[in-house]
């Protein structure tokens, strides 16, 4: 625990027992072509404020899918999905979307990007422009505040989509496997920018990903996603000490653990997509220093 | 090329009055500024297109944009614009005449039916294309109605918009011109029908000279400047 400081999922907890997030029974299921196809089912999970949710699974286990339901971007079929005790009835920016591929909009700079949600919002122009300043500032992009998105490389436009979500001051973020495209380097100075943002701005953060050492490097708890259909399959607890870094060695243990349960996940998927001699016999789980990429995600 | 014409004209390669030489075409050219008869013609030319072509602008962005959104209205008006805009818009010359008679509605209507399916279809394209994220994106940061319209969806689809305004004017330019070499008393067309009737061929072409730089100069302008910035912002190849 970082000295002087109180997580907010204590200060939450002394307050009032409603999680910051709760999903009970929650299943989605998707009409295609082929027929009925159950994308979610059953999936429960209870959120406290400020917690740091990591979540990892085989791609196509309906995790984008999740996010969608908690930003109600997607109605799900079945279950109740509350904030903060009440359901969630459509988009709301209390609950900011970081998306896969971004989207931020090419016809704006920088800045008037991470304007976009305070306009709507009616904010004025100078308190948008100081806002857009302030969170610039803190992604460290203010000399770029007047540039295209597309002179930004692939980290640089990771910051500036944080900045547009954070500028609108949500309570939940929900990240799409943000760092997915993005160098070792450039990976591990986010991981630690994230650590310090999270703790600065006390936001609850539900972060997807792949990569099973950045999941055991960020989150508070870790799901690993089961599928056909998708559910949560096992959750770990971590209890190591922040900031953390995603080469620190006790971590590793976590790494380990969360790998094998998504390992054998991988493998079944493997099993039902791949023609039958596809190699059967299941390995023990190493680690590899470069970063285990599971699947491509969608 | 210039120099070989006035050279090939003063040696007598072809009969004078069928093709004049430059200098005289530049007298005329210059007469014609002088005695103002051609800024006359210009301004009346330069007045229906104008007219014509910010209905056309108006009328097409707002059908483009209901045909993308709503589809209950592309499926029935939408291919229709698609057949009609396959129609040279001059075809449309003697409807107009017998609707608005011979004046300067029924010209500019001519423009109208030149520029405005271009615009439709296009802004229409680009609608639909609008990238899905951008549209959950947009949603997800509280967009919704005419906000989501004007902050998403026309800037998501203004490439496809400003090609289509391109296509748009040239289609008036060239319909307006078709449109008053037929029946107008004034404007640049009806100053080359005159050129023509009064067999002064030096007039003809310096009309037709005026008629390229004014079409030049909206297109090199106006159209590329708008393009070249669109696309600098976003990050496109230049044409
Ligand atoms: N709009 C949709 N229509 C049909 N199938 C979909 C749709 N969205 C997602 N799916 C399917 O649902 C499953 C879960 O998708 P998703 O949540 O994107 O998985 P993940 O993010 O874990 O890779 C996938 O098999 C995907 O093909
Ligand atoms: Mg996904």
């Amino acid at each position: 625990m970082i000295p002087g400081y109180t997580s907010p999922s204590m200060q939450a907890a002394q307050r009032q027992a409603i999680p910051k997030l709760s999903l009970k029974h929650i299943s989605k299921n998707f009409h295609t072509k082929t027929g009925k196809f159950n994308a979610v089912e059953d999936i429960n999970l209870e959120v406290k404020a400020g917690e740091f949710i990591c979540i990892v699974g085989p791609s196509g286990c309906g995790k984008t899918t999740v996010l969608n339901i908690i930003a109600g971007l997607e109605k799900p079929d079945g279950g109740d999905a509350l904030v903060d005790g009440t359901p969630i009835k459509g988009p709301g920016t209390d609950r900011l979307v970081i998306f896969q591929d971004l989207a931020l909009f090419p016809w704006l700079t920088v800045s008037k990007n991470v304007e976009f949600g305070l306009r709507l919002a009616g904010v004025s122009k100078k308190e948008r422009q100081e806002r857009a300043m302030h969170f610039l500032k803190m992604v460290h992009l203010t000399r770029f505040s007047n540039s295209c998105i597309h002179e930004l490389s692939g980290g640089m436009k990771q910051r500036v989509a944080l900045a547009r979500a954070l500028a609108i001051n949500p309570d939940i973020l929900l990240m799409d496997e943000p760092f997915a495209a993005l160098d070792a380097q450039t990976r591990d100075i986010l991981h630690e920018e994230l650590q310090e943002i999270w703790v600065a701005t006390k936001k609850t953060i539900i972060f997807v990903t792949h990569n099973v050492r950045e999941a055991a490097c960020l989150g508070d708890r870790v799901l690993v996603f089961a599928t056909h259909p998708g559910r949560i399959k096992q959750q770990f607890q971590l209890m190591c000490t922040r900031p953390r870094h995603i080469e620190d060695p006790g971590l590793m243990v976590y790494a380990k653990a969360i790998l094998a349960e998504l390992k054998a996940e991988v493998e079944k998927v493997a099993k039902e997509e791949l023609d039958y001699d596809w190699r059967t016999v299941t390995k023990k789980p190493v680690l590899r220093l470069d970063d285990r990429n599971l699947g491509s995600g969608t | 090329m210039i120099v070989t014409w006035e050279v090939a004209h003063r040696i007598g390669l072809w009969p004078k009055f069928l093709f004049p030489s430059p200098s005289e075409v530049l007298y005329t050219l210059v007469n014609g500024f002088h005695d103002k008869s051609f800024i006359i013609g210009i301004i009346a030319s330069m007045r229906r297109i104008v007219i014509g072509y910010l209905i056309s602008l108006v009328a097409g962005l707002a059908l483009g944009l209901s045909f993308g959104r709503i589809k209950f209205l592309e499926e029935t008006l939408g291919s229709l614009a698609l057949g009609l805009q396959t129609l040279p818009s001059i075809c449309w010359l003697p409807l107009a005449l017998l609707w608005f008679g011979l004046n300067e509605s029924a010209i500019i209507f001519v423009v109208i039916m030149g520029a405005f399916l271009s615009i439709t279809i296009a802004t229409e394209s680009g609608v639909k294309n609008v990238p899905p994220l951008w549209l959950r994106a947009g949603r997800n940061m509280g967009a919704k109605g005419h906000r989501m319209l004007l902050e998403v969806i026309i800037p998501a689809a203004l490439p496809s918009i400003i090609v289509g305004m391109k296509q748009g004017w040239s289609f008036a330019w060239r319909s307006l011109m078709a449109g008053e070499l037929s029946y107008a008393s004034v404007g640049l067309g009806h100053l080359l029908t005159l050129g023509r009737e009064l067999n002064d061929m030096s007039q003809v072409l310096a009309v037709m000279i005026v008629i390229i730089i004014i079409g030049l100069l909206v297109d090199r302008i106006v159209f590329a400047n708008l393009e070249r910035g669109m696309r600098e912002r976003w990050g496109l190849e230049q044409v």
